[in-house]
């Protein structure tokens, strides 16, 4: 039996492709009220020789609309950067060829990090995706890095959603109650006894 | 006594002054009707008027003007020079999206005294007046108040000025003036007389030389004039000026124009040139030409525009077969192996029996790619007029030396990636010079979109050949390691190397030999060149050497890598200003996102012709900069 899903594992290992690095929307999801300010992170992690980069941000236009993108540290540690904030079309609904290089005959940088940060204003109150595409990844001999990405969410609610307790917190909150309303009967009782 | 200044004449003057504002404001830009249209910044509308009032009993002078500046969205007409009439027929040339504001200031000067009111107010389309509501001190020998008719709108008549009847005024990219008589009548029975002054200035444009680019040809000794630049925009005058002309060249202007002329002087020995003397060393290459306007209210926004040109200049016969000659020398170390291998094949003692056995004609073969082929396809380049059609590399393929004997494993891996290195360096040289002729060939026929097309290949083949060329210092250096110490010593027998030359001056080339450089590319008429050459190359001392010196040759590995640096900057400077920094990653991000078939696409944007200007782009322009470079 052992053999079998040894086998079973290999194949898969043989498969599937081992990317390490990851592109993600941070945080994933994102609750706000209309009319805020909403700033995401596109981050990078476990990347070797990174040396230029480029994607584009895509959203609903109906609900969302980009007021700016940023560049982010991760890059610019590995020296002088040349950041192409990208064209920022609120009609479509995206922010089209962002990109940002290295400069001279350098390495890339290894680790993890923010590559970029997206401001979105809140237009109206409704669930929308924040996804990553044309995403090109280069070390510093021009390959391609290979990677998976994972897009993020911005939920608009119209009023600030009031958080629920999680389940301990209510036993505990539960157990007080009690504990306060016996303290109370029993610092009572004396007073009951002597009327 | 109340005095009433008459207010006929002011009516006259904003009357016609708002129909020309009327023409400047409210009439669509016909572009399409009036090619040399260009955008413009602002527009300044001043109007003034000098005369004398006679008012009954007093004589006074009258001046008056008015200045205001206005953002717009317009265009001007900078070559025609028509009159109002002319003009107003046309249906309007000038838009402005903006409204005009501002307030007229009128000085009345009498016997005694100067009084300056502000009194009159444009807004928009209308005019308002607000009068003179009462003079004090009350002027000599009168006293009241002036009142001046309220308002004036569009479709007020002309009294005053008539642009109908053909007032000539000069039209420039700079703005017109309209001068002329302004007389009438006034209530009190007199007569106002004087000059209208209207004054519109069109505010710099931005600065421009056109063309951008392009490139020319001379012969040495030959007189030489270059295409004509125009500048335009900005405030002029203008001044001229260039940077890196060849030797006996001079910049000739005038105005808005100017021109290259002179007669080229051969290429001086601190030139790069190649065998047939054109131009090739990219700090010679290129000339700019600079354009300053004498603005300096906003200097940032008019920048000196900056043009570059190439400049090919073809060498006497009898220079050209000196180069050739001194090409050959320059080649020692490919034809010293190339040839001295040639010869070993029939000398045993340059290959040990039993020890080495090395393909047929394998060194020869890459070494000859090397020195020959590179070198003689230079040599013969001239326009080629097949300019439509982008070159790609030519397949060369170099046959693998196979481990045997001595010749270990780490050799022949060493060996084979510096030959395959060499083959590649090979093939996108071809393809580089192949690309510059064209482009050579579609200036000669006047189409610059090919022109531009062929120089993008050049500079995509130029930068892929400086990653070849880099990586060779190192192939090399691994070849010169395995090869000490062991067996393998292959000397260069001078005698055999000039035996092998006597052979070929006397023989010619091997079939082999000719299988070999027509693979490369070499044509028949150029290989006809090749063993026509090669019997003045028998007169070089070749000196004795063995193949690990000449792979670890310090003085070749400078060279490479300086070639290696040289191709680079030509392949990275996409504004063709002979240096790379900035403003070359600018041209790329400025077409950023655009593809082949979008309007906004620019070849010298799409650094790898893929078709699409994208990171890939930038970053084969950005590693070329120095580490470090801070750009905005």
């Amino acid at each position: 039996m052992i053999k079998p899903m040894l086998l079973l594992a290999a194949s898969l290992l043989g498969v599937l492709p081992a990317y390490c690095t990851t592109l993600t929307v941070s945080p994933a999801t994102t609750d706000t009220t209309l009319g805020q300010l909403v700033s995401l992170d596109i981050d990078v992690a476990d990347i070797s020789d990174l040396y230029a980069w480029q994607f584009d941000v895509d959203f609903d236009p109906s609900v969302l609309s980009v007021v700016g993108i940023s560049e982010g540290a991760f890059l610019a540690s590995g020296g002088a950067t040349f950041f192409v904030p990208g064209t920022i079309d609120n009609s479509d609904g995206s922010v089209g060829f962002n990109a940002d290089t290295l400069i001279g005959p350098l390495f890339g940088v290894d680790g993890s990090g923010t590559l970029a940060t997206v401001e979105f204003d809140t237009i109206e109150a409704a669930d929308s995706a924040v996804t990553l595409n044309n995403i090109i990844l280069l070390d510093s001999n021009f390959n391609n890095i290979n990677f998976t990405s994972t897009n993020g969410s911005i939920n608009v609610s119209v009023t600030a959603a009031v958080p629920e307790p999680n389940s301990v917190a209510l036993i505990l909150a539960g157990a007080c109650c009690c504990g306060l309303i016996l303290r109370l009967r029993w610092l009572l009782l004396p007073v009951r006894n002597s009327a | 006594m109340t005095h009433h200044r008459d207010t006929s004449i002011w009516r006259n003057i904003w009357t016609f002054a708002v129909l020309v504002l009327l023409i400047v404001l409210h009439l669509p830009c016909y572009a399409q009707q009036w090619p040399d249209c260009i955008p413009l910044k602002s527009v300044t509308v001043s109007v003034s008027y000098t005369g004398q009032s006679d008012a009954g009993a007093d004589k006074i002078a009258v001046s008056g003007s008015y200045s205001s500046s206005l953002p717009a969205s317009s265009c001007v007409m900078s070559s025609t020079q028509p009159d109002v009439a002319s003009l107003i027929a046309l249906g309007g040339y000038f838009y402005f999206s903006s409204e005009l504001t501002g307030t007229f200031t009128e000085t009345l000067t009498y016997p005694t005294f100067t009084e300056t009111v502000e009194d009159y107010k444009l807004n928009g389309i209308e005019v308002y007046t607000g009068g003179i509501e009462s003079e004090s001190p009350l002027a000599p020998g009168g006293a009241g108040t002036a009142t001046i008719a309220p308002v004036f709108s569009f479709g007020a008549s002309l009294l005053c000025l008539e642009p109908s009847a053909g007032l000539p005024i000069q039209l420039t990219s700079t703005g017109f003036t309209i001068t002329g008589p302004c007389n009438s009548e006034n209530a009190l029975g007199g007569v106002d007389e004087g000059t209208l002054n209207i004054v519109v200035s069109f505010n710099p444009t931005r600065l421009e030389i056109s063309p951008t680019f392009t490139s020319s040809f001379a012969t040495a000794g030959a007189p030489f004039t270059s295409p004509l630049f125009v500048a335009s925009g900005g405030v002029p005058p203008y001044i001229w000026g260039f940077k890196d002309l060849p030797v006996g060249l001079n910049l000739v202007s005038a105005g808005n124009q100017a021109t290259i002329q002179g007669v080229p002087s051969a290429p001086t020995p601190d030139m790069s040139i190649d065998i047939d003397g054109e131009l090739m060393s990219y700090s010679g290459t290129f000339f700019q030409i600079t354009v300053t306007d004498q603005t300096g209210v906003t200097a940032t926004a008019y920048d000196a525009a900056t043009i570059s040109f190439s400049l090919f200049v073809p060498l006497p016969e009898s220079t050209k077969r000196e180069a050739l000659y001194t090409a050959l020398t320059k080649s020692l170390e490919g034809f010293a192996i190339a040839l001295g291998v040639v010869a070993c094949e029939a000398l045993p003692a340059c290959a040990p029996e039993g020890t080495v056995e090395l393909p047929e004609l394998t060194l020869t073969e890459t070494a000859l790619m090397k020195s020959a082929a590179t070198d003689f396809v230079q040599a013969l380049d001239p326009p080629d007029s097949n300019y439509t059609s982008i070159a790609t590399p030519p397949s060369v393929s170099v046959m693998p030396i196979q481990a045997s004997g001595a010749l270990s494993q780490s050799i022949v891996s060493a060996f084979n990636n510096w030959a395959e290195n060499e083959s590649s360096e090979t093939s996108l040289n071809v393809a580089l010079i192949t690309s510059l002729n064209r482009a050579s060939g579609a200036y000669e026929a006047g189409n610059t979109f090919w022109q531009l097309r062929q120089l993008q290949a050049a500079k995509w083949y130029s930068l892929q050949l400086s990653r070849a060329v880099g990586k060779e210092p190192v192939l090399r250096q691994a070849v010169a390691s395995v090869l000490s110490g062991t067996e393998v010593n292959l000397a260069i027998d001078p005698s055999a190397v000039s035996a092998a030359l006597q052979r070929v001056a006397q023989s010619g080339l091997s079939s082999t030999e000719v299988n070999f450089f027509t693979s490369a590319g070499i044509t028949p008429d150029q290989l006809q060149l090749i063993q026509t050459m090669i019997p003045e190359a028998n007169g070089i001392n070749f000196a004795p050497t063995n193949l690990a010196s000449v792979f670890s040759d310090s003085a070749a590995i400078t060279g490479l890598e300086q070639h290696a640096k040289g191709y680079g900057i030509f392949g990275a400077d996409r504004n063709n200003d002979g240096v790379v920094n900035c403003a070359d990653l600018k041209v790329v991000t400025a077409h950023f996102g655009a593809t082949q078939s979008s309007l906004s696409y620019n070849p010298m944007a799409d650094v790898n012709m893929d078709g699409v200007v994208n990171v890939l782009d930038l970053v084969l322009v950005s590693q070329q900069l120095p580490a470090g470079t801070l750009c905005q």
